[in-house]
């Protein structure tokens, strides 16, 4: 039995086309067979391990536009493309999401959708359940059901695409999207400023966080690798030259009063971090987890433990998205650590999310940390699971 | 006692005496909302707390009796006009705004709130809610959440969708939830996104979290006259591919603007082809760059005239001249069917052509109010009811102009809804399948059909 992405897998099968990707879905749903839906593979560490040998169906061979007329601000594509490809496709016409995906060279489009992660980069706000317009699915009979459309305003029937986003695959594969673009900002600066104190950044946080000025990222970054306690925050402006320049300004200004210090300002600065894709393409033995909070929220007691225990650890904060992600150096006694952050998460209400994990611990940190949905919630999710999926053979216990 | 005394008697005991209507005459106003479809309810109630809400559900899951959620019925589909009869819940009690939190930028309010409410309470901390129909000063938040409505000022903020957090819902077996959360990075099922626009079938909204905006530093709103429908199109599509996206872009054409004119006298220039409102927000330098690009890019359709609101009070004139256009198209007929088809903005002015050699093989006026941008058009269809024969002609032509829409790679409704309306024109754009799919999402939700039946699905 061949092994990829430490998933067991027992045969892998590469549709060309838009019928043969039913075909296949059809026959091994028939023929009552476990499948994963792979795009880039790129988050197949992320969640629960899949619970028994499947089939794979890579998507890599569905990669095709669509449908894109720049001008409607709208793009269809195959679920297989590489989000570097789609990326670069609106970038020739100085189009983009508004949020960049984490991993763009290996991850795909369906992968990302499935996935329903945006990354620390967003544009207002906006998130990919927000720009997803439109989803064509298979379902358990091979059939095609649409929903959404290619228009970025649109009440027809129920949001079934929605289903699709953030689920994992666990009610059938996508075939496309189409997803509502935005042009792309004139300039986006990049400006760095250091905090010996974690109170005076999150005040300049504070005052940002809601203005709505095109401030795209706003990030803490500290790690126990820098020789002192610091806190850098790493702050996007874009828009017109006239917006950049007087959110520069404000916040630069404002940074002095509340001790910071400027590092830098450059639109190509050399950094040892990889902001975009942080917490991804990491080595066997890196764990990477994100903690989402339900409510505003400065992570202080996230950020009071891993500055007193003893792992090697690199962080980044973002209030905007209510989520901190934590990248640890494995070692021998990181489930008791892992323990310790569970606790912590669940006494502020916080969620944890696997992003990173190699097989051996991602077995260990199965069902570790409890899904705390409400018993309605659980009920409807179920119902949901059993109708479009009743033999359990989508993407079968990952998510569900 | 008979079943309807014995029930009148058991929802008196919910919600009290003076909050139960059963008799016809006082249910007159329920029966209807903004479009021409009506339906007697057996009773109307409003509650004025979730946990009673929750009750009169169980009730009428005990007597099999249709539930039908109902805002202000401002909507413009048919959504709350109940067609099987059953009880109309009004959420018009529960109005509270419950609290705004400045630090986290929103605020939680009970569906029966009035949208502009928001904004208004918002505005004392300098902040507003973005999704603005133009019936906001009426249309319940709750109401809003149903239709997933959207506004003129959708086109850069999105829709209702895009502001709200969280909801607490009751399911149609009585249970009380919250769907969606502060952070939309949580995995798993998005029922948020799925409950809001699914039009009251899926259970009742009675309580919303929403996001609040900080208001802009500086507006730009410029009244811009074409010679022609089609210059006004062009010039829009050429807006937003040149990459530029004002806050709302919105259009009328000659006989809507004319007859806004007559009503408000707010300076639209007489007898011009179309007009755009166009507003941008930002910061000042800013606005004034993107008001020269736009200038820029219109030039080359041939504008007649361009205003820009002096001040306040002349952006509010020309706010009241768009928003209130429907009202003033009463000056030309007593009756009207608002289409609400939403195409590709590259498009509009080949539909817009349509429209209008549709409406001249009906000989029907049309008068076009669109929010250009987004590619929505509202062709309004005027007639007289007492004409014989005319209401039929203007459904037809409404239809016509949906099946237009859809094959110009557009959809049945931008953001009033399918409801009772539209509901037959559903295979126009969704196959068998497709509508077989969303009838498994209705039943996992409300297995026994109760809830605001005979919308969104074509009858069989």
């Amino acid at each position: 039995m061949k092994i990829i992405n430490d998933h067991r897998i027992i045969n892998t099968n590469y549709p060309h086309n838009k019928n043969e990707f039913s075909k296949v879905v059809k026959k091994l749903y028939k023929d009552n067979q476990k499948m994963i839906i792979l795009g880039g593979g790129t988050k197949a560490k992320y969640g629960n391990p899949i619970d028994s040998p499947s089939h794979t169906v890579f998507t890599s061979e569905l990669n095709k536009v669509i449908d894109y007329n720049p001008s409607d601000l709208t793009v269809t594509v195959e679920s297989g493309m590489k989000v570097e490809f789609l990326m670069n496709l609106l970038s020739e016409n100085n189009q983009y999401l508004g949020y960049i995906l984490p991993n763009k060279k290996l991850s795909s489009i369906g992968g990302s959708t499935a996935y329903g992660y945006s990354g620390n980069y967003r544009f207002n706000d906006i998130h990919i359940r927000d720009s997803i317009i439109g989803i064509e699915a298979i379902n358990y009979n091979g059939d095609f059901i649409k929903s959404g459309g290619q228009v970025v305003k649109n009440v027809s029937g129920y949001d079934l695409h929605k289903l699709y986003i953030g689920t994992q695959g666990s009610f059938g594969p996508i075939y496309s999207i189409s997803f509502k673009i935005y042009p792309k900002p004139n300039y986006d600066t990049r400006v760095i400023f250091d905090f010996e104190n974690y109170e005076d950044v999150l005040n300049i946080i504070k005052k940002y966080l809601h203005l709505n000025w095109n401030i795209p990222r706003l990030s803490i970054y500290s790690t126990n690798k820098f020789k002192r306690k610091l806190y850098r925050l790493f702050c996007n402006i874009s828009g017109t030259k006239n917006a950049v320049d007087y959110i520069k300004k404000s916040i630069t200004k404002d940074i002095k009063l509340n001790n910071g210090k400027l590092e830098e300002i450059n639109n190509n600065i050399n950094m040892s971090v990889n902001l975009d894709d942080f917490g991804y393409n990491l080595k066997d033995e890196q764990l990477s987890i994100r903690i989402l909070s339900s409510k505003n929220s400065d992570f202080h007691h996230i950020i009071n433990y891993f500055e007193n225990c003893k792992l090697n650890f690199q962080l980044l904060v973002n209030p905007s998205i209510g989520s901190i992600s934590i990248l640890i150096e494995n070692n021998d006694s990181i489930l008791s650590y892992i323990d310790e952050i569970a606790e912590i998460s669940q006494l502020n209400n916080y969620r944890i999310i696997i992003d990173y994990v190699n097989l051996s611990l991602q077995n260990k940190l199965r069902n570790k940390f409890k899904n705390n949905d409400n018993q309605p919630i659980k009920n409807l999710t179920a119902l949901l699971k059993k109708n479009y999926d009743p033999q359990n053979l989508f993407s079968s216990g990952k998510f569900i | 006692m008979d079943i309807s005394q014995s029930l009148n008697k058991k929802i008196i005991d919910i919600v009290g005496k003076d909050f139960v209507f059963a008799d016809k005459q006082d249910m007159v106003v329920y029966e209807s909302d903004g479009t021409h479809d009506k339906g007697m309810p057996d009773f109307v109630v409003l509650p004025r707390t979730t946990e009673e809400v929750a009750k009169l559900v169980l009730l009428a899951n005990e007597f099999e009796l249709p539930i039908i959620a109902r805002g202000s019925g401002t909507g413009l589909s048919g959504g709350a006009v109940p067609v099987h009869g059953g009880l109309v819940i009004s959420l018009n009690r529960m109005n509270t705004i419950i609290d705004i939190d400045v630090d986290s930028s929103t605020a939680t309010v009970e569906a029966g709130v009035i949208n502009l409410e928001i904004s208004n309470k918002a505005s004392e901390y300098g902040l507003f809610y973005a999704p603005d129909p133009s019936s906001q000063h009426a249309c319940t938040i709750g109401g809003n959440i149903a239709e997933n409505s959207g506004g003129p000022h959708c086109l850069a903020y999105g829709v209702t969708t895009n502001h709200v957090l969280a909801i607490e819902v009751v399911l149609p077996d009585g249970e009380i939830t919250w769907f969606g959360d502060f952070n939309k990075e949580v995995p798993g099922v998005d029922f948020r996104g799925l409950f809001i626009g699914s039009e009251g079938t899926f259970g009742i909204c009675t309580k919303v979290v929403v996001k609040l905006l900080q208001k802009p530093q500086d507006v730009k709103t410029m009244l811009i006259a074409f010679s022609s429908i089609q210059d006004a199109a062009n010039a829009t599509t050429a807006i937003i591919g040149a990459g530029i996206i004002p806050a709302a872009i919105e259009m009328m054409d000659k006989t809507a603007s004319d007859a806004a004119e007559e009503a408000t006298n707010a300076g639209i220039p007489k007898n011009s082809g179309a007009v755009l409102l166009i507003e941008i927000e930002g910061f000042e330098s800013d606005i004034n760059d993107q008001g020269k690009l736009i200038s820029d890019v219109i030039y080359e359709f041939n504008p007649v005239d361009i205003k820009i609101a002096k001040n306040d009070q002349e952006r509010d004139l020309f706010w009241k001249a768009r928003k209130g256009v429907l009202g003033a198209l009463g000056r030309i007929a007593p009756n009207y069917f608002l289409v609400d088809g939403t195409v590709p903005r590259t498009k509009l002015s080949a539909v817009l052509s349509e429209v209008s050699t549709l409406a001249k093989k009906y000989n029907l006026i049309v008068a076009n109010v669109l929010h250009a941008g987004d590619g929505n058009l509202h062709p309004c269809i005027l007639f007289d009811q007492q004409t014989p024969g005319d209401t039929d002609k203007a459904l037809k032509l409404g239809g016509d102009i949906l099946k237009v829409c859809v094959e110009n790679g557009g959809v049945l409704s931008g953001e009033h809804g399918i409801g009772y309306e539209k509901r037959d024109y559903m295979p126009l754009l969704f196959s068998e399948i497709d509508l077989n799919n969303m009838k498994i999402l209705k039943n996992i939700f409300d297995p026994d059909g109760l809830f605001n039946p005979g919308k969104i699905f074509p009858v069989e």
